[in-house]
């Protein structure tokens, strides 16, 4: 803390000594971060299953040949066999147009990622600042600011986008648009609280008292400080974001056919249960493996970085 | 003091409401028409017109937003476009199904979580604490959806010991609360097991051990009671959670609740229903955020300030 604070009055004084402090307090934490979490088994195994899932969907698809959305219907329903090539055999069986599955898992693993990565950030940028605004600005734009954040709560996000598709109609553009105005809540309100505890703590209170305009000690000061718990948040909601997106696709609101989307595919496995059990099974392992391999990051994360916060 | 904080709470749950309530309006009117989707293209224009005039679609946005709130404030939220039932008391009826899920599977995770969250927290780093772990970091990862049809393809269509659809009411529950009742489960086990573990460092809790109380007194009286009341917390902000699950495991069980209505009005854009179900779903976290902040004071008396 006193070195955090020394450096925030320093950078009020001057940009020089700044640096060298700046830079080592973003060493400390950055080895901290990053040592707790490779040091540590559940959160190692979360990295490698993560590193394989994002490697797996970036060219799986490149590797495998065949198409994933041809249909061949003399293909259909061929259960898992393993083999060395890869084109040779259906790894995890073929879905009912003789598609192939792992094929599809893999594009589906983009869907994903992609969804919870862009809405993820999308809330922790959104979700800071405006909390860090409503904490700072007067009480009426704070009050409307948090209520908004609290409503939220009240009208949970996948009855929200349920609510909106039916109106703007579904596929991956709106349903990212969705996301990243309607997820940012849980963020607001730790940022506010936050940045209502540093706003008046010492060197804030110095760097005022030097001049620094409000835009400055809003960004210079008040959103580093943020870090730590946003990444936390930011980690919990990518997890949860791909669970929503794919509970959306099974209920048929989400990504639209014949996109691979692991929430589609188990939503197709779940009516061919008794005739294809490995069209239900795989994408929902699919899903809970990434989902838990992402937990167990953001799981080691906080208790590394700040335990206090809770989820 | 007490009015004051209930007055203010009970304001700020007016004012979400109100921008609940806005924004449902809103987006119904966004895009396209409502009744052109009810009737598919089969009638003519004048036929569509009357059809708008009937629901008050032809008015100005203002004048239709006007009339809305004064029948919100009347719990009158209009009639289903799809059924022409009043909008309001067809979302109430739909609440029975849904709540016998719900009920029984937060009670059940509640009563499940206390124990094996104290075991857990009891026998820290052994076997016990990892595999209860485990199974909680599992439990939460796995979403509802997989779960509802892992256990259907298991229970119901390999093993055939219970039915996926119809059944004598309990056993038809079981495979639908179980579903519902995985991720709270997981959760609450690890809140527990952290908040007992938290709490059993403290130094009334050696005062206790000092004094020569059995371990089970210990454990009841001073750790658990203090280590509870994150968990009523989470319980009481779950109800918004709670709704997003039952949307889908009851569309995954064909159960005819509050969330397969909500599902069905949304495909169908019926507008009312819509408005009436996000104004139920608002008022039960609302109120159910405020019961638990109120619960503080009686269970905590350093809380009643």
């Amino acid at each position: 803390m006193t070195e955090n604070a020394s450096d925030a009055i320093e950078a009020g004084f001057g940009r020089s000594s700044e640096f060298g402090a700046g830079q080592r307090v973003r060493k400390l934490w950055k080895s901290r971060a990053v040592r707790g979490l490779l040091g540590y088994v559940p959160s190692l195994f979360g990295i490698v299953v993560l590193c394989l899932v994002i490697v797996g969907a970036l060219l799986g698809p490149r590797v495998i040949h065949w198409d994933p959305n041809t249909v061949n219907l003399g293909q259909a329903y061929q259960s898992p066999k393993l083999s060395w090539n890869p084109s040779g055999s259906h790894w995890l069986g073929t879905d009912g147009l003789g598609r192939d599955e792992f094929l599809r898992v893999l594009l589906g693993a983009r869907v994903s990622l992609l969804v919870g990565f862009v809405g993820a950030t999308a809330a922790a940028v959104l979700g800071s600042l405006i909390g860090a605004v409503a904490a700072l600005s007067g009480k009426v734009v704070g009050a409307v600011l948090m209520r908004i954040a609290d409503l939220q709560l009240a009208f949970p996000f996948l009855i929200f986008a349920i609510t909106m598709t039916s109106v703007l109609g579904s596929g991956l553009t709106t349903l990212l648009i969705l996301v990243s105005v309607w997820s940012w809540g849980p963020y607001a309100r730790v940022a506010e609280a936050m940045t209502k505890s540093t706003s008046q703590r010492d060197f804030v209170l110095a760097a005022r008292s030097v001049g620094a305009g409000s835009g400055r000690v809003l960004f210079r000061h008040i959103l580093p400080q943020l870090m730590s718990p946003m990444l936390i948040l930011w980690s919990f909601s990518f997890a949860i974001l791909i669970i929503l997106e794919a509970s959306l696709s099974f209920l048929g609101m989400g990504i639209r056919p014949p996109t691979a989307s692991w929430g589609t595919m188990l939503a197709d496995g779940r009516l061919n249960m008794t005739i294809a059990w490995w069209l239900a099974l795989f994408p929902g392992l699919a899903i809970s493996l990434t989902v838990w391999s992402i937990n167990s990051i953001g799981d080691r994360l906080r208790d590394v970085l700040d335990p206090r916060i809770q989820l | 003091m007490l009015v004051g904080y209930l007055v203010h709470r009970a304001m700020q749950a007016m004012l979400i409401l109100w921008l609940l309530l806005t924004l449902l309006f809103f987006t119904a009117r966004l895009k396209g028409d409502p009744v052109a989707v009810l009737v598919g293209g089969q009638v003519t224009a004048t036929d569509l017109d009357r059809l708008r005039h009937a629901y008050g679609l032809d008015q100005p946005i203002a004048k239709q937003y006007e009339k809305f709130l004064v029948g919100v404030v009347h719990l009158d939220f209009g009639e289903s476009i799809r059924t022409h039932q009043a909008a309001l008391p067809m979302v109430m009826s739909r609440l029975g199904p849904t709540l016998k899920l719900v009920i029984p599977a937060l009670v059940l995770a509640v009563s499940l979580a206390i124990p094996i969250g104290t075991i857990a927290a009891s026998y820290r780093g052994t076997f016990l604490d990892g595999a209860a772990m485990v199974g909680a970091v599992i439990g939460q990862s796995v979403p509802s959806f997989f779960l509802g049809v892992l256990l259907i393809l298991v229970f119901g269509v390999k093993l055939r010991w219970l039915p996926v659809i119809g059944g004598t009411i309990i056993r038809y529950l079981i495979l639908p609360v179980v579903t519902l009742m995985g991720y709270p489960l997981a959760r609450y086990t690890r809140v527990v097991r952290a908040q007992v573990s938290e709490t059993m460092t403290a130094d009334f809790i050696r005062t206790a051990h000092a004094k020569g109380l059995p371990f089970r007194v210990v454990m009841v009286r001073h750790v658990l009671k203090n280590a509870l009341l994150p968990v009523i917390t989470l319980v009481g902000t779950d109800i918004g959670l709670m709704a997003t699950a039952a949307i889908i495991v009851e569309a995954i069980f064909a159960i005819p609740g509050f969330g397969s209505l909500f599902l069905l009005s949304a495909t169908a854009r019926d507008y009312p229903v819509i408005e009436a179900s996000g104004f139920v779903l608002g008022v039960s976290v609302l109120l159910s955020s405020m019961v638990v902040d109120l619960s503080y004071g009686f269970i905590d008396p350093r809380m009643r300030h």
